[in-house]
């Protein structure tokens, strides 16, 4: 049975997919195949939509039904949030087939079945000839109604009634919708009585699996009557009211109210397990930099070895300190929101108090548009910076490269910016070749080489990816055994290991630069023989590991 | 993004009325229409900001893409672009698409290269439509045209493609002026309608709304984008762009946004050329090329003119004009016409080398494996061109010059020197020896800076005659034909204000020209209230040595005492270089001297190191700690003087905001460690293929190209496949550390090289040492 061409099964599809095959149906049959690129890949665009769309709904039901939790998929749900609260600007086909994939994944990873029946058997894998070959074909044909030859065009067609079969649940999983006069079922020949009688705060339009319902809310609405389906976008403003889902909801109005700088993670900071730096080093090298100097002090030093310890160190002794200090604390993560320089730079405002993230109106502005904009921003404390007697301690400074979502900066920018304005700053990073150079006064580099806080090293090893890359596990190894080793002599070590698979010098070059807050360099000066004879003083770099404990 | 939006919104009233307004071709927005337009944009921008809440910049936005011109231009070509010859057509729906998927927010990240492939495509198509017009009409009866023709055909750029649609369109429409009141050669022909409409869309106007109103200035062009009114003008703008990109200077989204404007407004204002197709026969099926792909057409009246695979040009579908063939081919072993078939273009057209490229998969192929090679040999001799008239034997080098010396500093000491050699050594032949990197190239070029050959505008000096060469791989400049041309044309121009007549080709005859030039110009020099015949040439070590003849072999024995040489090269740490000195045994040893202050070239000192970082800071206040840490890193290497090479990549860097003079800790603290670092952020994809082509530039001794490397790495990886197209998306990113002659590229310095491979035995040398007895 074909989809497409079964008008009988085509009718129960959701109305608005309905629409848009019947659409195409016709074409064909009156107009003639040659004249429907455009109607076909109409299909494909609501198609899509459509199955994006329930995707979101699943996720949503996952979250309810306690089957995912929000820490499982967060920066999922920040980009639909993100996505369809601008109504400005609709999604395009490709961000549904993104979306439709990543949470795919999700259900994937954690071995969940979808609602909608043979939602989740499609591939959505970037490999995916199927998928690949539409997107290939609506890309082609849309805006503008170009000819085409017409075996390429019945292509298309078919392959998309091939996906479209592939979820039966489209055409055979009945929609409830809470009207006016209580809950009816859609049907080809309008709406009927429902079985589905419950009352869920805000839930008026649901999918039905053998008498178990999951609410389509908030991905699709209908008019008052039930009679039309609407594929919504959201408004910005009324976005955390209108997603229906509690626990979201809540995590949603927090991640808002931190974004915009209202954010204190000091008490995370706090209960960070914390070994105690011994008393010379404190006095030598941390003692120095508490007091407001108006400079950038850059503090380096390996994962494990205690240079984790000064965030939560310098936290509670401010707790204690009765001088005229002002503190400020930042501890970035990965993927979170602490890597936001938007937000790094609201939180420094709402820390000087300088109101200069509000409008005329006195209310807070949200977004950062572009980098000219923040530098203005940074630029306008500028004054407040240099008058103040703020300290800045931010620790994680080398996952600080990367931006955070979609802003166009990152927090080394905006370090870089307050070293330009005097701010009196502590950085703490792991030693590291940046892309983006670090600006600062006076480089420290932590004394302590041996392992005091194996958590810290263990989230090193995590971020480095140690353990699902063998390569980097096989380099680790050959310096555990053979330390003091240069390029070249590890590369000859691991062709020897493995004589079947020759190395590429840059690729272990890579690696080893890759794991540089493992490793401590040297530099051995050597004689190279040239081609006259006579051989000449060289200086080649050597790799160890910091310490014998890493490979442990 | 609210074009789609708009369109969406109107009703079947007012989509029918849109129709018939964009069904003409006409370029030209008219009142009715722009009042339509007006008034559907006005009641959806309405309804929008009444029903949802739009930010300040969304309005903007919204007010800048409903421009009522912006609008009518996006209706205007979806209409319009199906009718484009094909495969123009394919690449400027592709454009025209991606533009709108941009704009609902899709990432294209080859957008900007789909944008140059299209202008390329387009200038290609109407050159290779415009030959074949004057081929037909004219019968490649004009020598100056043949030459030019033929010229293009050998290594087509862009530009030339251009150059050549506007030179022939004029020169076709002179003809028919010239013969006014007479019904002329090119009237009889109905190919005159192609030539009267290429020559009306190339000087039609375009409107670059929104954009003409902020007068906004592009990166990549020099002309503000408000000066740019005609197709002819865009063209040449978007070619500039085409340039930036290619080479890797740095060009922004805003850069792309504003060229995608240009090329949207030549696509439109260029739409009356649609009347215009190609056409083939296959065996016994006749195909248009029309549109998104190739369409069957069934007993069209034109076949019986045509042979098979023979592509030609139509007009309004059925008027066969003339054949396009074999500029532009079909595989010759194809029995069919689809999508997937290449159509190729002359890439390289001479009897030596025959390239073709097609635009729709990026196939490149050579003329004879295509099979048009013997239908090009016949050609080619149907387009005769005077002897030695293909040539410009004189060496523009202007642009070398300005490059390197930029932020000239110092060297007063060899300046000096050589001014006094210059009065004091006559019949003498001064050497200047270096190290790479050291700076001789600067001083060279500085030469030419104080002592220019020609003025400004274009007329001879007074006083002495310096006379230049520099020898590099690029156009051949390290032959010695190559530099004794540029020399006798440059002496022609200093004794009679003009290039006179081309020098011979015969590198004996041209010898003895040279020498007889130089020897017996004593009165020209006293006509000219001068001394002394300057030679300088440069980089003697980047000579060719193949063959008999080599640059340093080609200087003169004898030189009179009005003649003095200068001449640089590269030695290494022993002040040796055997290759180029071995070359220059003929010359009688009494006559020749190295400088003092050049045997080899020191550093510079630490006043230059201060004057070139104050000149680079463009009057900001450097700290005493920034200079220090740059002289302690440039002259790291060097006994109290620093590295010129050091210096100029910190000067690069400094441009590019990759090093900052307030901040001395991001300054690399040694050469080595700023190429370390270069290095470590190329990109690895595709198992490191742009360390592989940048090794593999290292090892070799001559240019390479895209061409070259996917045939490389296929041979090497025999599991992958790697286009041309690969290959280039690879390159691109990498694009500074290489330099460019045309579309071949070795590495950007030898310094680089060495950093990369080492030291490496030149294979030619090794030869030729194994020759020698």
């Amino acid at each position: 049975m074909s989809v497409l061409d079964t008008p009988s099964t085509y009718t129960n599809c959701p109305p608005q997919l309905t629409d848009k095959i019947r659409e195409l149906d016709y074409e064909r049959t009156h107009s003639g195949i040659e004249t429907t690129p455009d109607e076909t890949s109409e299909v494909i665009e609501s198609l899509f939509e459509h199955l994006g769309r329930l995707w979101m709904a699943e996720l949503w039901h996952a979250i309810e039904t306690k089957t995912l939790t929000i820490q499982d998929c967060d920066t999922i749900l920040l980009a639909i949030i993100d996505n369809l609260s601008q109504p400005s600007r609709p999604l395009t086909t490709g961000r549904w087939v993104s979306f439709s994939r990543q949470i795919n994944t999700i259900f994937k990873e954690h071995q969940l079945s979808s609602f909608v029946e043979g939602l989740d058997t499609i591939d959505w894998g970037r490999d995916n000839e199927l998928i690949e070959r539409i997107m290939e074909f609506r890309n082609r044909f849309a805006h503008g109604s170009f000819e085409a030859p017409v075996d390429l065009i019945n292509a298309g067609y078919n392959d998309v009634n091939a996906l479209i079969q592939q979820v039966p649940g489209l055409w055979k999983q009945q929609w409830h919708v809470l009207t006016t006069v209580g809950w009816r079922t859609i049907t080809e020949n309008g709406l009927q009585d429902s079985v589905y009688t419950s009352e869920s705060n805000g839930v008026d339009l649901v999918i039905e699996k053998k008498g178990a319902f999951m609410s389509l809310t908030p991905f699709f609405t209908h008019s008052n009557d039930g009679a039309t389906i609407h594929l919504p976008m959201w408004k910005p403003i009324t976005v955390t009211e209108g997603l229906q889902q509690e626990q979201i909801t809540v995590w949603h109005q927090k991640y808002r109210k931190e974004y915009a700088g209202l954010i204190n993670r000091s008490d995370i900071i706090k209960t960070r397990s914390c070994s105690n730096i011994p008393e010379a080093v404190w006095q030598d090298i941390v003692s120095p930099l508490l007091k407001p100097n108006h400079q950038t002090t850059l503090l380096v030093g390996h994962p494990g070895t205690g240079v984790s310890d000064i965030l939560p160190s310098v936290l509670r002794h401010s707790q204690q300190d009765t001088s005229e200090t002002q503190w400020m604390f930042w501890d970035v993560k990965p993927f979170d929101l602490t890597q936001s320089a938007g937000c790094f730079v609201r939180a420094l405002a709402e820390t000087l108090q300088s109101g200069v993230f509000t409008d005329k109106d006195g209310n807070k502005t949200k977004r950062y548009k572009d980098l000219k904009e923040l530098s203005k921003q940074i630029n306008s404390l500028g004054t407040l910076l240099s008058n103040s007697n703020l300290v800045i301690v931010i620790d994680g400074l080398q996952y600080a490269h990367l931006s955070y979502r979609f802003e166009p900066h990152t927090m080394i920018d905006v370090c870089n910016w307050l070293t330009e304005l005097n701010a009196s700053l502590i950085l703490i990073h792991h030693p590291a070749e940046n892309k983006t150079p670090i600006f600062f006064t006076s480089q420290v580099n932590w004394p302590i080489h041996n392992i005091i806080d194996q958590r810290d090293l263990d989230n090193a090893y995590k971020w480095l990816q140690v353990e699902e890359t063998p390569l980097y596990q096989n380099v680790l190894n050959t310096l555990h055994d053979k330390p003091n080793s240069s390029l070249f002599e590890i590369c000859d070590a691991l062709d020897a290991d493995d004589p079947t698979a020759p190395v590429f010098e840059p690729e272990i070059e890579y690696a080893l630069w890759h794991l540089r807050p493992l490793l401590s360099t040297n530099t051995e000066v050597v004689q190279i023989e040239g081609q006259n004879q006579l051989s000449t003083p060289e200086s080649i770099r050597t790799w160890s590991t910091f310490s014998n404990e890493v490979t442990q | 993004m609210f074009f789609t939006k708009w369109n969406d919104s109107l009703s079947q009233t007012d989509k029918d009325k849109l129709k018939k307004f964009t069904d003409t071709q006409s370029a030209t927005l008219n009142t009715p229409c722009a009042n339509f337009i007006q008034t559907t944009v006005q009641n959806f921008s309405t309804g929008l900001q009444n029903e949802q809440a739009l930010t300040v910049d969304e309005v903007t936005q919204l007010e800048k893409e409903l421009d009522p011109i912006y609008v009518w231009r996006s209706a205007h070509l979806q209409a319009h672009l199906k009718d484009l010859p094909y495969p123009l057509s394919r690449k400027a729906i592709d454009f025209i698409q991606q533009r709108f998927r941009m704009e609902e927010g899709e990432e294209f990240p080859q957008f900007p290269y789909l944008l140059t492939a299209t202008v390329s495509l387009m200038v290609r198509q109407w050159a290779i439509c415009s030959i074949q017009a004057y081929i037909t009409v004219f019968k490649g009866n004009d020598p100056t045209m043949n030459t030019l023709i033929v010229q293009t055909l050998r290594q087509p750029t862009d530009n030339q493609w251009w150059s050549l649609v506007r030179s022939l369109t004029q020169w076709m429409m002179g003809k028919t002026k010239k013969s006014k009141g007479n019904k002329n050669i090119l009237d009889k022909h109905p190919i005159s309608h192609f030539v009267l409409e290429m020559h009306n869309s190339i000087k039609r106007k375009i409107n670059l709304s929104p954009l003409e109103k902020s007068h906004e200035i592009s990166t990549y062009a020099k002309k503000p984008l408000s000066k740019l009114t005609t197709v002819e003008q865009s063209i040449k703008h978007l070619l500039d762009f085409r340039n930036a990109l290619i080479h890797a200077l740095k060009i922004d989204d805003d850069d792309v946004d504003k060229a995608s404007i240009v090329l949207e407004s030549v696509l439109e204002a260029t739409l009356s050329l649609n009347r215009f197709h190609l056409a083939t026969k296959i065996g016994l099926d006749e195909y248009l090329l029309q549109g998104l792909f190739p369409k069957l057409v069934e007993s069209p009246n034109w076949t019986s003119n045509i042979e098979d695979k023979e592509l030609v040009l139509l007009m309004d579908e059925q008027t066969y004009l003339c054949t396009i063939s074999p500029l532009m081919s079909l595989a010759q072993d194809i029995d069919s016409l689809d999508v997937e078939q290449e159509i190729f273009f002359i890439n390289a057209g001479s009897l030596n080398l025959l390239k073709y490229v097609g635009f729709v998969n990026g196939e490149h192929k050579d003329g004879k494996s295509l099979g048009a090679y013997d239908q090009f040999k016949k050609y080619i001799a149907s387009i005769p061109v005077p002897q030695g008239a293909t040539d410009r034997p004189l060496i523009d080098f202007s642009d070398f010059v300005t490059d390197k010396t930029k932020n000239f500093v110092g060297r007063t000491d060899v300046l000096d020197e050589i001014h006094e050699c210059v009065s004091t050594r006559g019949g003498h032949y001064c050497f200047l020896q270096a190290l790479a990197g050291m700076g001789k190239s600067a001083i060279m070029a500085r030469l030419l800076q104080l002592h220019p050959y020609r003025t400004d505008d274009n007329k001879k000096t007074d006083g002495d005659i310096w006379l230049y060469h520099y020898c590099m791989q690029n156009d051949g400049r390290d032959q010695a034909i190559t530099a004794l041309r540029s020399l006798i044309t440059q002496m022609q121009f200093a004794k009679d204000g003009n290039e006179g007549k081309r020098p011979s080709m015969k590198v004996d005859d041209l010898k003895e020209e040279f020498q007889g030039l130089l020897n017996t110009s004593q009165k020209t020099l006293e006509n000219r209230g001068g001394s002394k015949i300057v030679v300088v040439i440069d980089a003697l070590d980047e000579a060719s040595f193949m063959g008999d003849d080599s640059i340093p072999s080609c200087i003169p024995e004898y030189i009179a005492d009005h003649v003095v040489f200068i001449c640089s090269y590269r030695v290494d740490a022993n002040c040796t270089n055997t290759r180029v000195q071995n070359h220059l045994q003929h010359l009688p040893k009494e006559k020749v001297y190295t400088f003092e202050n050049a045997k080899p070239l020191r550093g510079l000192d630490k006043n230059n190191v201060y004057t070139f970082i104050n000149l680079l800071s463009d009057g900001e206040e450097i700290q005493e700690s920034t200079l220090e840490h740059i002289w302690k890193a440039a002259s790291q290497d060097l006994t109290d003087a620093a590295d010129p090479f050091y210096l100029r990549f910190i000067a690069d860097g400094v441009e590019k905001n990759q090093y900052f003079l307030k901040h001395p800790e991001t300054i690399p603290t040694s050469l080595n460690g700023a190429f370390e670092k270069m290095w470590l952020s190329l990109p690895s994809d595709r198992n490191f293929l742009a360390h592989r082509l940048l090794v593999t530039l290292g090892i070799m001794r001559d240019l390479g190209d895209d061409e070259l490397f996917a045939e490389l790495f296929n041979r090497q990886f025999p599991g992958e496949s790697f286009t041309v197209e690969d290959i280039a998306a690879i390159r691109r990113p990498i694009g500074k550390l290489l330099s460019y002659d045309g579309d071949r590229y070795g590495l950007f310095h030898d310094r680089f090289k060495y950093f990369l491979v080492g030291e490496q035995p030149d294979p030619i040398e090794q030869a030729l040492q194994t020759k020698q007895p």
